[in-house]
């Protein structure tokens, strides 16, 4: 006696298989990011003050925040912090005595990025953060000048 | 209902003109009008005199409307021009207006005239305005219902009252050419 | 005239002053032309904001306004209607043909969001913000992969001439 076929159960066994090979290629892919932090300062200055060794920021910086809407002339790098954030995991970055970074990878190029300023945290973002591309903080600093902690995703 | 309904009619006006003043736009000033008397009558319940129901009903809109405005910024890029303002201080330097903009108008087009400049300030600046010089908030309550320090409060203000100062200046140079 | 200098005068004007420091601004008036001018010019502007709103009316009939108000508050108002009651065999066919229709768009999902580079198929992510203080401008450069946020910190008044609100050092 043949068994009856039920249609449509054959494709959902199928499917089901499917998506437990593609979940088990989602989690290979979750690998952590690789980021840079910068702390920058920006000034009309073409130097940085008397007893201050920050260096110019690099070139491909300096074009991308060339095309933001910023009014300062000149940016100079205070410090680099590179490190990596494994899936669901946070990692803190530590830019100055009184500046922090904490990115928490979410997965799938998501990250939640909180800016902590003198202990207090000052904001609280998540977004995209794609390979290559760069999340900037920024505020008013003393004299007319300028605070920036750029994130970038190098991996 | 009726009850209700009367003071619907008593209050539409004003409720509306605040909504506008903030939203700047007719169509959206009128649905949070609408909304903000929905609330009210939800909420109506919770109203137990210890302001006016003028007042009541004026703080609903103005959450409203803030929760809306600030719903829009979240989708919305800020111009180049707007981010230089915040970030550059103009005010500051702004030279002071010494002739009132203001003098030998009449009051239809005085209010033609602000109604131009209030729509050139960005919404956070027309919303500090809008909360001290209507609502007569103080600038520590202002700072509460706009979740900012009183320090951004009075810089907001500044800007707002020195930007509202020199494009009204600029009206008044512009009609006498 | 430095910035805190014309707060201060703003403060006077609003009435956000102690006694002291209001009688303090009264003297400083008095002898500083520049500080009269613009504390004029402040006045003027609030003076021509008064009862501005006065002449605003709303663009619809109030028995128009009503209706719409009304039919809103009986909409909010009126019980939901208790759905009918659903067989087994019924509920579960129901859930297993969106469960395969979930699972081939899943793999679709998968396989179409390889990233490709920097502007590849990547889908625009939703991006949400929370702020510990509301004053903060969102710019987005698309083609460079840029997102910067501008913040109000330290807050404007903060950023006085030294090095104390200093965040970078």
């Amino acid at each position: 006696m043949r068994a009856k076929v039920i249609p449509g159960t054959g494709l959902v066994w199928f499917s089901m298989a499917l998506v437990v090979l593609a979940g088990g290629e989602v989690c290979a892919r979750a690998a952590e990011m690789k980021l840079q932090a910068f702390l920058l300062w920006g000034t009309d200055d073409s130097k940085p003050p008397e007893g201050r060794t920050y260096k110019p920021v690099e070139a491909d910086i300096r074009q991308k925040l060339k095309d933001l809407p910023l009014k300062w002339a000149n940016w100079f790098e205070v410090n680099r912090v590179a490190f990596a954030v494994p899936q669901g995991t946070v990692k803190v970055a530590t830019m100055s005595e009184k500046c922090q970074v904490n990115v928490k990878n979410l997965g799938g190029s998501e990250v939640e990025v909180s800016l902590i300023g003198k202990g207090k945290e000052v904001v609280k973002r998540k977004q995209s953060l794609p390979k290559g591309e760069m999340l900037v903080l920024g505020g008013n600093a003393p004299n007319s000048t300028a605070w920036l902690v750029a994130l970038k995703r190098i991996e | 209902m009726a009850a209700f309904e009367e003071l619907v009619a008593r209050h539409r006006d004003k409720i509306y003109a605040r909504a506008y003043s903030m939203m700047r736009n007719e169509e959206e000033a009128v649905d949070l009008s609408q909304e903000a008397w929905v609330k009210g009558w939800q909420r109506l319940r919770q109203f137990q005199g210890e302001s006016s129901f003028g007042t009541w009903i004026t703080r609903i809109v103005i959450n409203l409307c803030l929760d809306q405005l600030r719903k829009q910024k979240r989708q919305r890029t800020e111009s180049i021009e707007a981010m230089s303002e915040e970030s550059g201080g103009v005010e500051r330097q702004m030279p002071v207006v010494t002739v009132n903009p203001t003098a030998g108008l009449e009051r239809g087009e005085l209010r033609q005239r602000i109604d131009r400049a209030l729509g050139q300030l960005s919404y956070e600046h027309r919303t500090v305005l809008v909360l001290h010089e209507f609502e007569e908030m103080e600038y520590k309550e202002i700072a509460r219902t706009m979740g900012c320090s009183i320090g951004t409060v009075m810089s907001r203000l500044f800007y707002a009252r020195r930007k509202l100062a020199v494009l009204l200046a600029d009206l008044k140079k512009q009609d006498s050419v | 005239m430095d910035y805190d200098a014309q707060l201060r005068l703003q403060a006077f004007l609003d009435g956000e002053l102690a006694e002291a420091e209001a009688s303090e601004v009264t003297d400083w008036l008095a002898r500083d032309r520049e500080a009269a001018a613009l504390l004029e010019e402040l006045r003027h502007t609030c003076e021509a904001l008064r009862g501005i709103e006065a002449g605003i009316r709303l663009p619809e009939s109030r028995e128009f306004f009503w209706s719409k108000v009304e039919r809103e508050i009986q909409r909010l108002e009126a019980p939901a209607p208790k759905p009918a009651p659903v067989p087994l065999f019924a509920l579960l066919r129901r859930c297993l043909v969106p469960a395969t229709a979930v699972a081939l768009l899943i793999i679709a999902g998968v396989v179409l969001t390889r990233p490709t580079g920097p502007s590849g198929l990547t889908p625009a992510a939703e991006i949400e913000t929370a702020l510990a203080d509301s004053g903060a401008f969102t710019y987005r450069d698309y083609s460079a992969g840029t997102t910067l946020v501008w913040l109000s910190y330290p807050a404007d008044n903060e950023v006085a001439e030294d090095d104390e609100t200093d965040i970078v050092e």
